[in-house]
């Protein structure tokens, strides 16, 4: 199955523009809506979950197509002073405001920040919705269940990276990602000068 | 039957049972109180209560519950034919069997999965064995609807039930509260519109006076004008619509305010019975006054007030008021008494519980706070008594077990102050040695809407409601007074800590505000005030506030979020955090963890030295982890977030020294308290490792003498070691 599957290495410019992008968004969901209407046999070994791909800079990530809430377009965000390097800060999808995520900065730290960023896709952790910042759109890549359970487990437990044509893609455990106390509970740095306590007399 | 009843005809006669038992006791707890001359048209009240509620059990068939309503009546009769007083055991076999009614009925209607039979048949038994010889005429309780009706002309319900009214979903309302809060939004929107029109306008005039002048093309000029023309009827007619909008969303959210506004005494009345019970449980003798009964306000806010209010007559019962005997020593009359005020202040509703008790035990919470690590001893002696009572409300400060040693205040004050906050309200404490204590919720009439000042520090816009805005002016830095490196600034002869708005909230790169002249904001929420720097003020706007999500919860400063007429989003900040943080409430930021325990991050190399540093945080009540190197540490603080770092500074892969400069050197770690701890004790030492960007160097000497966590807490609270 792997082997049909051709990685486009980083985003390209001919993908950014708004329309081509929306377009591609609305191709995607149409094709998980048709994969979720067919029936699928729970004891076919070779059962398939459909990913959604995307890049975030030049890293690959997946997420279950069945728990991608929507792709939008990153209008303005909301920047939370205080908050971790991980969160940008705060999103309007569908008239609600969800936290926006910067994967790699919360999976690996490599602190590239998101300003090459056009996309949000509004994924459910558990039972939360957060924004993950995204580069671009890639593809819904099936995955065979034994292929992803055979893969490796990052330390932190959130991630399988798999590798499809010598491309890494790290396959994220949403429901893991919902409960990391990290996005559980979002607090603000420690300020560098905090004022005296006041005393009594 | 009860089976033949529709579900419709269930769901009202829980609501009105629930009602009637509810107003019931309200008498019964003030019959209590009263002198016979009151008691008599107060027992004739309940007897009418009882009565309709046997009335209306019957006429839908729920002859059981008809049968023992016509019991309380029953009970009743004595004292209302011999005028003689109502025996306390008669009192609560009455409110005995009127709640099992309501919790029949709610049960019935299907409101809760409890079952009601045991409270049901203790009803029965308690009021058949009262009732006595009378109980044989109960026996013959009517079985059908033979109801009589009330007397209309001095019964509550036959008032209300001349008005047209439809029992309505609050779901339902709240559906339609927020349309209407979209509406809010689009008509600021169309405002926004409207003045964009106008600009072009302007400027369309302004391109056709240069055209002018400049001798263009008459045909250019005359296409300008068009332009201008439309331009005019495009600004005229947004206008126009921007103000039918405004009139319908301002008519239409009064309407809706009214619809969702009921009579305090929604809130209050169960409240009697609540102090009645609780007191007599305890063996204590409290009268509750409620003032402001029929103060009309929002029923959300009033539900959401009614957990707070709980804890805080259930707090004043139990560890405000003393026993009657204590009184009695203290030259106090032996019932204590609860207050209950609700008024209307402004734009706000001001819920105020006062009782004559002890008053906070401010030694008690002295030690409680350095027994939990919270203050130090030394910390604690020169704590002022706001300071201490504001520890009151910290989460997991007031155990029942901590509670019974101090005065007791504190049970539930966390879920007080919490449930205040939801409400974008406030809660202030009085306290007075043996004179009683005063607790104030002030909240917003309404949650709907919050009209606010719009600021701007750096390039952000932050949104402060105007509830809590005392002031807004331009200061001269020479006005600025600096006291213990504190600065203050005069407001109305009161110094207020000052602070800069930018750095308070975390942002990461503020620019420096305080030049020859900035603008500042005063906030004050009760008695308490600060002053803020800020780049400039915008506008005053009419906000939907929506709330923030449960995992930004932890971000304090952060009431909320709302959407600008122009589209734009801005944070919605909390001004009582705002205030309480440029105080210095307790000198300690937010612990970063879930647990609200600080988390220090030890590097050394010695795994010896490292269990020794683990176990005298961990024993000052710190979570700890380890790493063995200065490589390590950054791997983890990649990874974490840490409160402080403790480090060695000679260590193999990476110094001290250089985790110190790492640590600086990124954005996101550079506020990030560090203490480097070694054997080196020189003075030259010590320079290079602050100059590496440590906040603060301890010696080996000093650690040995089990200074490591005061050191630690010291750097926490901003202090330099």
């Amino acid at each position: 199955m792997n082997d049909s599957i051709k990685i486009t290495r980083g985003p390209s410019q001919s993908e950014s523009s708004p329309s081509r992008s929306r377009r591609r968004a609305e191709q995607l969901l149409a094709a998980r809506a048709e994969r979720l209407a067919q029936e699928v046999d729970p004891t076919d070994e070779r059962a398939e979950l459909d990913w959604l791909t995307f890049w975030v800079s030049k890293q690959l990530f997946g997420v279950p197509l069945a728990q991608a809430h929507s792709v939008v377009r990153l209008e303005k965000i909301v920047a939370l002073p205080g908050a971790p390097s991980y969160v940008p800060g705060l999103v309007r999808v569908q008239r609600k405001f969800i936290v926006l995520i910067d994967l790699r900065e919360l999976l690996f730290g490599d602190g590239r920040g998101i300003s090459d960023v056009t996309k949000i896709v509004a994924a459910r952790a558990g039972d939360r919705v957060l924004g993950l910042a995204v580069t671009d759109l890639h593809d819904v890549l099936p995955l065979a269940d034994a292929q992803i359970a055979g893969a490796h487990l990052a330390q932190d437990g959130l991630s399988r990276a798999v590798f499809i044509e010598g491309e890494s893609v790290a396959l994220l455990d949403l429901n893991a990602l919902g409960r990391d106390p990290r996005l559980t509970t979002i607090v603000k740095l420690v300020r560098a000068e905090t004022p005296a306590a006041p005393r009594a007399g | 039957m009860a089976g033949e009843a529709s579900r419709e005809l269930l769901a009202t006669f829980a609501d009105e049972s629930s009602e009637l038992a509810q107003e019931a006791s309200r008498l019964v707890v003030k019959l209590e109180r009263a002198t016979p001359q009151q008691a008599r048209p107060l027992l004739e009240n309940l007897a009418r209560t009882a009565h309709n509620l046997k009335g209306a059990a019957a006429a839908i068939g729920l002859d059981e519950l008809a049968r023992l309503a016509h019991l309380v009546e029953t009970v009743l009769q004595p004292a209302l034919t011999n005028a003689a007083p109502l025996q306390p055991e008669r009192v609560d076999g009455i409110l005995l069997g009127l709640d099992a009614i309501a919790a029949q009925a709610a049960a019935m209607a299907g409101r809760t999965s409890d079952s009601p039979s045991k409270p049901l048949a203790r009803a029965f038994q308690v009021l058949e064995s009262l009732a006595g010889a009378e109980g044989s005429a109960a026996d013959q309780a009517p079985r059908t609807a033979t109801v009589q009706a009330a007397p209309a002309n001095s019964s509550t319900r036959s008032k209300e039930t001349d008005l047209a009214t439809v029992r309505v979903l609050t779901s339902r309302l709240e559906a339609v509260m927020n349309g209407a809060e979209e509406l809010y939004s689009a008509r600021s929107r169309l405002e926004c519109r409207a003045e964009e029109a106008s600009a072009l306008v302007r400027r369309l005039e302004a391109c056709a006076r240069a055209a002018k002048s400049t001798g263009a093309d008459p045909l250019n000029l005359a296409g300008i004008r068009e332009a201008k023309q439309l331009a005019i009827a495009l600004a005229n007619s947004l206008q126009a619509e921007a103000e039918v909008a405004e009139v319908t969303s301002k008519d239409l959210g009064e309407s809706i305010r009214s619809l969702r506004t009921i009579p305090a005494s929604g809130l209050v009345d169960a409240m009697d019975r609540l102090v009645r019970d609780h007191a007599r449980r305890v063996g204590k003798d409290v009268a509750l006054l409620v003032d402001g009964r029929h103060v009309e306000v929002d029923r959300f806010v009033l539900d959401e007030l009614k957990a707070p209010l709980n804890h805080l007559l259930r707090n004043a019962v139990d560890h405000g008021i003393e026993e009657p005997a204590v009184r009695r020593s203290l030259g106090k009359p032996p019932t204590g008494v609860v207050a209950i005020g609700i008024a209307v202040v402004g734009d706000l509703l001001r819920v105020t519980v006062e009782d004559d008790g002890a008053g906070v035990a401010l030694d008690a919470v002295r030690r409680k706070a350095v027994e939990q690590g919270l203050l130090t001893a030394v910390d604690a002696d020169a704590a002022s008594e706001r300071w201490l009572i504001d520890l009151l409300f910290s989460p997991g400060f007031s155990t029942s077990a901590q509670v019974s040693e101090t005065s007791g205040r504190g049970v539930g004050l966390d879920v007080v102050r919490e449930a205040v906050t939801r409400l974008r309200g406030t809660v202030q404490v009085e306290s007075q040695a043996n004179q009683g204590c005063r607790f104030t919720l002030e909240t917003p009439l309404t949650v709907a809407a919050t009209h606010a000042l719009v600021v701007r520090v750096a390039e952000e816009r932050f949104a402060l409601p105007t509830h809590a805005v005392r002031r807004v002016r331009s200061l001269n830095r020479e006005e600025v007074k600096v006291i213990r490196s504190q600065a203050y600034v005069s407001e109305d002869g009161e110094l207020v800590p000052l602070d800069r708005l930018g750095s308070l909230i975390g942002m990461a790169h503020p620019a420096d505000p305080l030049g020859a002249r900035f603008p500042l904001v005063t906030l004050r929420i009760g008695s308490r005030a600060a002053a803020f720097a800020i780049h400039e003020y915008d506008d005053e706007a009419e906000l939907v506030v929506k709330p923030i999500a449960e995992e930004l919860k932890g971000m304090k400063y952060l009431q909320g979020v709302a959407m600008l007429g122009n589209g734009d989003a801005v944070l919605v900040l909390e001004p009582d955090h705002l205030v309480r943080a440029a105080e210095g409430r307790t000198g300690l930021p937010e612990p970063s963890s879930q647990t609200g325990r600080y988390t220090i991050l030890v590097v050394d190399d010695s795994a010896t030295t490292r269990m020794l540093h683990q176990s005298a945080l961990e024993a000052a009540g710190f979570s700890v982890l380890t790493a063995s190197d200065g490589e390590g540490a950054l791997r983890l603080l990649a990874s974490r977030t840490f409160d402080a770092v403790v480090s060695d500074v000679r260590m193999p892969k990476m110094s001290g020294l250089d985790l110190s400069r790492a640590i600086r050197s990124s954005p996101r770690l550079q506020h990030l308290p560090l203490l480097l701890c070694t054997n080196l004790d020189r003075d030259e030492d010590k320079r290079s490792a602050l100059a590496s960007g440590a906040t603060a160097f301890l010696p080996k000497s000093q650690w040995e003498r089990g200074l490591l966590a005061q050191a630690v807490r010291a750097m926490l609270s901003g202090a330099k070691t």
